[in-house]
């Protein structure tokens, strides 16, 4: 661990948004738990190796990521699309449709959008970091980055809207 | 720049971040400023964003999983000295691991048993909060049934007629949920501030691939703890306390063998 870095002082500053990630990931308490729990092992055990200290934030949420990712062990290589090649086509979702639902809702939301945009989408939501950092921590171009997100936050739009309407449905029945 | 460019970009836009001062914004931000149908709909994409990412942030983190972590890691530090005969044996076990081809090539921390054992044996004998003082056993039960805690344990009959209840937390291990029920024995307190000297773990019988499986409890000593430790269905349980088996048995069935 770099000078100046205690484990608890790290634990301390990233373990909630680092589990918020892992959750928005997994959905389940237990996973996302043991991925926080894992990438701060690994943290204690490889965390000395990292020499620029301002990295330590992109360095954990690229270890949960990949942690993430082994622990699915994906076979499949999900094709690379340019920003450019992703349609607009955002549904007309208004703020105060989104503040009338609750988290488990956006959340049951979220794991609805195709899998290869959970992790994009949760952290645009979710972090402030660069895209940049975001390349990183999902180790993909940054171009891409940016095209998961665009087509992950359109699924998760039009399944908002659509749980909208159908709870208006709900209710008019009712 | 259309105003459609212009969206396609700033739907990527996050307000109050570095977005603000990113260049591949800046020229999508400044039409903004001379359109005001632009300006509309880049308004409502941040309250948008706003409205979803405070519904994200309202993630519920586990109570006590920072302590967790803190202590997990604290069981695995390793002393300096101890640190040149592990790089020694690490080192072999690195070459061997190659010469299998283990893809699973990566860092573990115990999921066993005993670190379980171990691990919870360390939480009753520290200080601790209780999640809810009560002496009452079918109030405690509610009570973790209320917080969606493990709450359809069995306890054992003598450990119900001969402890008496005090609380009870609701933690995990490793992500898993674990019950602790803590009861204050006949023996005389010594720690005024901590009346607790019993305590039962309950968790899932996958608690650890190699938990008990059967329902007579065997003993077994975990640090300065004795523990009996046994199943029934999809329940495993821990019950520790200082001391010896003969002591512990008081509070188990009469068929148990010390």
């Amino acid at each position: 661990m770099g000078p100046g870095l205690n484990f608890e002082s790290v634990v301390e500053r990233f373990y909630e948004p680092l589990y918020q990630f892992a959750f928005g990931l997994t959905r389940a308490e237990a996973d996302a738990c043991d991925l926080t729990q894992q990438t701060f092992y690994v943290w204690a055990t490889k965390g000395h190796q990292l020499r620029d200290q301002t990295k330590v934030k992109t360095w954990l949420f690229t270890t949960l990521h990949r942690a993430f990712l082994e622990s699915r062990r994906r076979q499949v290589r999900f094709p690379h699309y340019e920003l450019d090649e992703v349609p607009l086509d955002l549904p007309t979702l208004s703020p105060a449709t989104v503040n009338e639902l609750d988290s488990p809702q956006v959340l049951k939301a979220l794991g609805e959008i195709d899998e290869i945009y959970q992790a994009p989408v949760t952290l645009f939501y979710l972090e402030d970091c660069p895209y940049k950092e975001i390349a990183e921590i999902l180790d993909i171009p940054i171009g891409t980055v940016k095209s998961r997100m665009a087509r992950g936050i359109a699924q998760l739009q039009t399944i908002l809207t659509r749980d909208d309407r159908e709870s208006h449905r709900e209710r008019k029945n009712d | 720049m259309t105003n459609e460019q212009a969206k396609q970009i700033l739907q990527l836009y996050r307000p109050g971040t570095a977005d603000a001062t990113d260049p591949a914004f800046a020229e999508a931000l400044e039409a903004c400023e001379r359109d005001a149908e632009l300006k509309q709909w880049f308004s409502n994409h941040c309250a948008l964003y706003a409205a979803i990412r405070s519904k994200l942030k309202k993630i519920p983190v586990p109570e006590g999983l920072k302590e967790q972590i803190i202590a997990e890691r604290q069981v695995h530090r390793t002393p300096v000295w101890q640190k040149a005969v592990l790089t020694a044996g690490a080192v072999a076990v690195a070459v061997m691991a190659v010469m299998f081809l283990n893809p699973y090539f990566g860092p573990s921390e115990p999921h066993d048993f005993a670190a379980y054992r171990s691990y919870m044996g360390s939480v009753a004998e520290k200080s601790y909060g209780m999640d809810t003082n009560s002496s009452d056993l079918d109030a405690i039960r509610t009570y973790l049934a209320g917080k969606k805690a493990i709450a359809d344990y069995v306890l054992p009959e003598p450990l119900q007629k001969n402890a008496k209840a005090l609380g009870c937390v609701a933690t995990t291990w490793q992500g898993k949920p674990v019950t602790m029920v803590c009861f204050q024995t006949d023996r005389p307190v010594t720690d005024p501030t901590h009346h607790s000297d019993l305590w039962l773990f309950i968790s899932g019988n996958t608690i650890a691939k190699d938990a008990p499986q059967a329902g007579t409890p065997k003993f077994e000593k975990s640090n300065d703890l004795i523990t009996a430790n046994w199943t029934v269905g999809n329940r495993t349980y821990v019950l520790a306390t200082r001391g010896d088996p003969q002591f512990l048995s008081k509070y188990l069935p009469g068929n148990t063998v010390l």
